[in-house]
């Protein structure tokens, strides 16, 4: 029996982001972009959803007269990501067998 | 990767497992440290203490003796002028815990440093070069050690092993001679591994 992957991580766009994410201590959402490569309202998106999960943190500020949008992986957000992987883990050695 | 829908592209475990390893891959490879900051500073105080030894060691005119000096100076002065420039240049749109750890060692160096100068005016009521050479260069090995350590590069770790064993025998030896190891300490800890970090920074 395969253990339910998280609906929420199991997306294209937000396991990249979370998967970006989990390595850093913070990112920039141009950063994100960069490596991504999505279209900036898709990404901004797909960010406000794991921030409404309350896997990511956004926070915005001002660069000069920029505005500024920097991301980071919450608690929460990194242990549904560890049992995501644990899950696929499990998932490829089950079909092994 | 490309995704441009609006859509937020379910998958299949295969695709997981891509997306994993492309977005492990982007990170190390924009991570990557350059060794510039190892490479100007190791040239810089390789010069600065092998000057100090030619002028003790050698005979020579006054002049010749100000010039290498005063070239130090304007060399360290140098130096750090870059390394402001080189850490806003390179202000990356990512903080990563390496970069968090590695300032607050080379931070804790430098106060380190300050500190030893000041236990030892509190003690004895001077500076005592001969000790704070070699004093300064354990601190340095354990910075440097700790570098090593953090970035996963074992040369640069051996170099801080290095220079540990060099500040222990430059506490056997004079003034003249401890400079002299030492710079022997900044090619081995410094200028060897920047440069290979350096050689590395594309591949």
């Amino acid at each position: 029996m395969f253990k339910e992957l998280d609906p929420l991580l199991h997306s294209q766009v937000r396991l990249a982001i979370m998967s970006l994410l989990i390595g850093v201590k913070s990112a920039e959402f141009s950063w994100l972009l960069e490596n991504i490569n999505t279209t900036k309202g898709n990404l901004s998106f797909q960010i406000g959803k794991l921030k409404d999960a309350g896997y990511v943190a956004v926070y915005k500020s001002f660069r000069g007269n920029y505005p500024l949008t920097t991301c980071r992986i919450t608690d929460k957000g990194a242990g549904a990501y560890q049992e995501y992987v644990a899950a696929i883990e499990e998932y490829f050695k089950q079909i092994k067998k | 990767m490309d995704t441009t829908n609006e859509e937020s592209n379910i998958i299949d475990e295969n695709q997981s497992i891509t997306v994993i390893k492309e977005m492990i891959a982007v990170s190390r490879i924009k991570l990557r440290q350059d060794g510039i900051l190892f490479i100007v500073w190791g040239w810089v105080l390789f010069y600065v203490s092998f000057s100090g030894y030619l002028t003790g060691s050698l005979v020579m005119t006054y002049q010749i003796h100000k010039v290498l000096s005063y070239t130090g100076i304007i060399l360290a002065a140098a130096a750090a002028l870059f390394t402001i420039y080189y850490l806003i240049k390179q202000r990356k749109k990512v903080q990563t815990y390496i970069g968090v750890s590695l300032r607050y060692v080379w931070i804790s160096f430098f106060l380190s440093t300050v500190l030893v100068n000041v236990i030892q005016m509190n003690v004895l009521h001077s500076i005592n070069f001969q000790l704070q050479h070699p004093l300064f260069m354990v601190l340095m090995a354990f910075a440097v050690t700790v570098t090593g350590g953090i970035l996963r590069q074992r040369l640069i770790i051996i170099g801080g092993v290095v220079f540990g064993a060099l500040a222990l025998t430059a506490s056997y030896l004079g003034l003249q001679e401890q400079l002299l190891l030492e710079a022997v300490a900044w090619m081995v800890a410094f200028i060897i591994p920047g440069h290979i970090l350096f050689a590395k920074r594309n591949k």
